[in-house]
């Protein structure tokens, strides 16, 4: 009886065509429009020397010290920070103003710079007029209190005081995040066949169903022949999508793979009997369930940071609680534990959790699955 | 009694929709369950057979108590409901021998069951097909196929032939005329008396949650008080006539609708002639002229006020 | 106009999926501005890192170091348990700094051997600002090491704060735009997603409507010449066009903060105006191949998030590779973009100014032409092999 059961079962999920497509290949093409917009923003970061004008007046070409400061960060090379062009006053205006320029410096009894709106470019400008007032401030005390040095003064490259470090192990693509919530939406999404499950075989949800209840197959056994089937599915889909990540678009998992896959599997069950309790819960038209349960699923998994990193990390500061309630976070966050930490109690507190999660919504489905009387077909 | 109902009771907050439902069913009866929408049939049925909750009563199947784990029972039950209950990803084939296989666990045995069934409908060339591809008449074949293809012993039929093309309609009255022949006991409901009329050898009439009449066609009809129906197409209306057709022998109402006339006359007395007469001698033409006995929709009509349907 | 009148009792029905759409939209803008929050121009105010300092070497040095940073970022401190990791690596902080024992050591004997350490997070991408700040507080340290020989630690770190007292004076130009850029931007990119989803939803509704077959038999059959008929739902698709632009424009205004409408926001509006007709002109080509509700929902959020991710709405065009660019530069998204980072920019309005603008806009409506074509040809096709 459970091969006839699971097998038909299979045979009719698998041919649902609108379910396959939410839960096995939206996330899928999703996650290759991800990998489209992120193909180059770990590597963005690199600076790139913007325009600068330079007011040619005369105080400006008295400042011998200032040009020669100004070609050390104008020519090519690492140091290059600005590409500078000297100009009339009227000409800088102007090029502000049409934004063909960043700011433009002007020495006009002291040195000033000109800029339209706040920004880091702006900030930089600033930075190195700063830095250049300053060091001239410090020669000059320098030679008031020694003048005999002035013709040996050391004046030092910009030194290299800084070494770019890496926490844990070199983990910065802080894009996987974007990923696991991706897996955590999919996990979530895996709903859709919960609910599929518990409206066939409740005969207030549908004809269908009716007929199966008034078959000699127990109830409860037919429904967890049928719900092997669609975890089944569920899991067979979320491991597709794990392996497209990590071996198509090259998303890093960490070296741990068993345990993904692991992380796959009950989540693959903690989803379906989530979007099962969900259905058995309520009441009402289909759409009405079909709502709430696309609403549950999209605000948790962005919650757990599949739209926008930071958020993860926010929810977690502000109400740590919730972090450890929303199932999605779990996922994204026992995968991003395998990937920064490796496969510690970090990550077996979330897998834990999930465990949990599963056996209480499947525990709750059996509960109110009970029931075989209805009050009203 | 295949089926024994005694005083259901079942109320949807203050609508009272079963008022003390009596119902006893023999085995190798076709009986047939007749009542206007709204009267309480499919609640009758989903209550008997455990689907729906209900406030009182007692409910016996094959002699044993019904309730929704009664699986022994159930394994000799097959229903065709209402609504199409059949799953739009499976074939034809593959949703009879799904739920074929529900009730008869041998495969082999299944398999020969399932190509009875299909023969049965008349669905062999439509194995393959898909629900969707289906017109109504095949579909609700269909839907007969997934109830009956394990040859059970009793079969409920609720309205079966809602929107269904005559040829197909046909097949299926025949259709269960012939499992009742291979030894099945089937109640059939339905707001077409002409259908029950036809099959049903015992009828229940059913109103507001309550059996009004029950008997057979015979029986059922003799309850009333008409006996004959003769219905004239009148050339010129003329409704004079009408008090004088009163006065005739055993004619318990004459009315004229348009050029229609129609005159019913008491039981078993053929009033035909006398009428004729009446209108030979008035020199009232006529053209059609036809004489019926009386329909269920009459008896229901009598007892009720209403018609059967409106 | 019955044909005009049934369109919008269609959309009616659908009402609800729209209003999600609109919803999502608000949600969006409202908590990204929050997040990211534009930066407005009243007046000069640098960028600020959130840096995180471990020092192992308390010297008078590394004190006045860190309380130049303090200066200009902000020095968080993370609770004790909090982890590093996770906050650089979520883009709460910018910045770790772990400063090494030796630190000092090696800079005040002129080796410089030993070196800061820095973890920055690649999400928010100032790094640079960071090394710049540490590298002016060090050069000048070491200016003073190399030419004024024995000077004690505290002396040098006073001269240091002395010079570090002169500042630029930074002018924001007279003709600087007067609104929250940085907003306006990103709501308006937003608002590519919300009107794309919405139109093919809207459109697409209809045209399931009004090309179920036996509606469509029935139409054919009706006194009202085809060609009058598609005018009136040419007009209805028309209107709901310009209501969804108008209500999202106003939505945008609001909550992006505006106060009077300038210059930037008008020439943003026709912009978003032009786009929506672009739009509309997909949502018609959809429609000519959608089939169901089901279709319907999955196009819908297939088209707008894809176009959405390559052409710049939710990771901005800068950051975006360019061989994606050039697959954008196919769609009228990547032309609207490119048109509204233009547009907040812009504070002088000369004509040589506008040009690009133009052009951007030009080009979005080419792709509108060129689609209402293919979409026309699309059901001259399907009409002749449907009566053929």
């Amino acid at each position: 009886m459970f091969a006839h059961i699971f097998v038909y079962r299979l045979k009719t999920l698998l041919r649902d065509r609108s379910n396959l497509f939410w839960t096995a290949i939206y996330p899928i093409i999703l996650a290759f429009f991800y990998a489209l917009a992120f193909t180059n923003i770990n590597t963005a970061d690199s600076f790139e020397a913007f325009p600068v004008g330079v007011v040619d007046n005369a105080e400006y070409r008295s400042q011998a010290y200032f040009i020669e400061a100004l070609e050390s960060v104008s020519q090519e090379g690492d140091n290059k920070l600005f590409d500078v062009t000297l100009m009339t006053l009227e000409e800088a205006t102007d090029s502000l103003n049409n934004n063909k320029i960043v700011g433009y410096i002007l020495f006009d009894g002291g040195a000033r710079v000109v800029v339209k709106s706040s920004g880091l470019k702006q900030t930089i400008l600033k930075g190195f007029m700063d830095s250049y007032l300053q060091q001239s401030s410090a020669v000059m005390s320098i030679l008031h209190d020694n003048p005999a040095a002035a013709g040996s003064l050391v004046l030092p490259d910009r030194g290299d005081y800084i070494r770019p470090a890496e926490l844990a192990g070199g983990k910065t693509d802080v894009t996987v995040i974007m990923y696991y919530g991706l897996i955590a939406m999919a996990v979530m999404f895996g709903g859709f066949w919960g609910r599929r499950e518990v409206e066939d075989i409740q005969a207030d949800l549908s004809a269908q169903a009716a007929r199966i209840n008034l078959s000699p197959v127990h109830k409860l056994k037919a429904f967890v022949c049928s719900l092997c089937a669609a975890l089944l599915i569920q899991i067979v889909s979320l491991l597709v999508l794990f392996l497209f990540l990590a071996l198509v678009l090259g998303v890093d998992f960490g070296p741990n793979f068993g345990y993904v896959a692991l992380t796959c599997v009950v989540g693959g069950v903690m989803g379906v009997t989530f979007g099962a309790l969900l259905a058995a819960l309520i009441k009402g038209s289909e759409g009405l369930r079909l709502a709430v349960m696309l609403t549950v699923s999209l605000l948790s998994s962005a919650l757990a940071g599949m739209m926008f990193p930071t958020i993860k990390y926010i929810v977690v500061e502000a109400v740590p609680a919730l972090s450890y309630i929303n199932p999605a976070n779990l996922v994204s966050d026992a995968l991003f534990a395998l990937y920064y930490y490796g496969p510690g109690p970090r990550f077996t507190l979330n897998l834990t959790l999930m465990l949990a999660f599963s056996a209480v919504f499947s525990l709750a489905v059996y509960i109110v699955m009970r029931r075989q009387k209805y009050a009203s077909l | 009694m295949v089926v024994k109902v005694n005083n259901l009771v079942k109320r949807y907050g203050d609508l009272i929709a079963l008022d003390h439902f009596n119902l006893e069913v023999a085995e190798g009866e076709v009986f047939g369950l007749l009542g206007p929408n709204g009267s309480g049939k499919t609640t009758a049925i989903n209550c008997i057979l455990s689907l729906l909750k209900y406030d009182k009563g007692t409910v016996e199947v094959f002699g044993k108590p019904m309730r929704p784990d009664s699986y022994e029972s159930k394994r000799h039950i097959g229903i065709v409901m209402q609504n199409v209950a059949v799953f739009n990803e499976l074939t034809v084939y593959e949703n009879i021998s799904y739920f074929c296989g529900l009730y008869v666990p041998d495969k082999q045995k299944c398999r020969e069951l399932v190509e009875e069934a299909l023969v049965f409908v008349g669905l062999e060339n439509y194995r393959k097909f898909y629900p969707k591809k289906l017109s109504g008449g095949l579909l609700r074949r269909l839907n007969i196929a997934c109830g009956i293809a394990h040859k059970p012993k009793l079969i409920i039929l609720d309205e079966p032939t809602v929107a269904v093309d005559p040829q197909s309609r046909n097949s299926i009255l025949e259709g269960i005329l012939q499992l009742n022949s291979q030894g099945a006991t089937v109640i059939y409901t339905s707001h077409y008396m002409e259908e029950v009329e036809q099959i049903c050898s015992r009828i229940a009439i059913m109103d507001k949650g309550k059996v009004i009449a029950s008997g057979t066609t015979g029986q059922l009809k003799a309850m009333i008080n008409t006996g004959e129906i003769i219905t004239a197409e009148l050339i010129k209306a003329d409704a004079s006539i009408l008090a004088d057709l009163k006065s005739l022998p055993y004619i318990s109402s004459a009315e004229l609708t348009g050029n229609q006339l129609v005159v019913k006359s008491g039981r078993g007395k053929n009033s035909l002639a006398a009428v004729l007469e009446y209108l030979n001698a008035r020199q009232i033409a006529y053209g059609n002229i036809y004489c019926q006995l009386p329909t269920l929709n009459d008896v229901f009509l009598e007892i009720t006020g209403k018609q059967l349907r409106d | 106009m019955p044909v005009f009148k049934a369109y919008f009792t269609v959309i009616r029905k659908n009402v609800s999926t729209l209003i999600v759409y609109f919803v999502v939209f608000a949600v969006m803008a409202t908590v990204f501005i929050k997040i990211m929050g534009g930066g407005g121009p009243e007046e000069f105010t640098s960028v600020r890192n959130d840096i995180v300092i471990r020092s192992a070497d308390n010297t008078p040095l590394v004190e006045g170091l860190i309380d130049f940073l303090g200066q200009h970022a902000n020095i968080v401190s993370l609770a004790e348990g909090d982890s590093l990791e996770d906050a650089l690596f979520f883009g709460r902080v910018d910045d770790v700094l772990i400063i090494p024992e030796g630190f000092t050591e090696s800079l005040m004997s002129g080796g410089g051997e030993v070196r800061l350490e820095r973890s920055s997070s690649s999400l928010t991408g100032s790094a640079v600002n960071t090394d710049l700040l540490i590298g002016r507080y060090l050069d000048l340290a070491r200016l003073y090491i190399l030419n004024v020989p024995g000077i004690s630690q505290e002396a040098l770190v006073t001269r240091v704060a002395r010079d570090l007292d002169n500042a630029v004076k930074v002018e924001i130009a007279a003709d600087a735009a007067q609104f929250k850029a940085g907003d306006v931007s990103d709501t308006f990119r937003y608002m590519a997603y919300t009107i794309i989803a919405i139109l093919i939803v809207g459109v697409t509704s209809i045209m399931l409507a009004f090309n179920k077959p036996e509606v469509s038999l029935r139409n054919r059959c009706a006194p009202v010449s085809p060609a009058k008929m598609n005018m009136q739902l040419f007009a209805g698709n028309l209107l709901f066009t310009l209501a969804v632009w108008a209500l999202l424009g106003v939505l945008a205004y609001i909550l992006s903060g505006q106060t009077g409408i300038g210059p930037n926001l008008l020439l943003l509006y026709l912009n978003t105006l032009v786009f929506s007709i672009a739009a509309l002109s997909i949502a018609f080509l959809a429609g000519k191949f959608i089939k169901g509700f089901g279709a319907q929902s999955a196009v819908a959020n297939v088209l707008s998030l894809g176009l959405s991710f390559i052409s710049g709405i939710f990771v901005p065009q800068a950051l975006l590779g360019e061989t994606v660019l050039k697959i954008a530069s196919f769609t009228p998204t990547y032309w609207y973009i490119k048109a509204v980072e233009t547009i907040t920019d812009l504070s002088v309005f000369s004509f040589e100014n506008l040009k690009p603008v133009y052009t951007d806009m030009l080009i979005q409506l080419g792709f509108a032409a060129a689609f209402f074509i293919l979409a026309l040809a699309a059901s001259k096709q399907k009409r002749q092999s449907a009566d053929g």
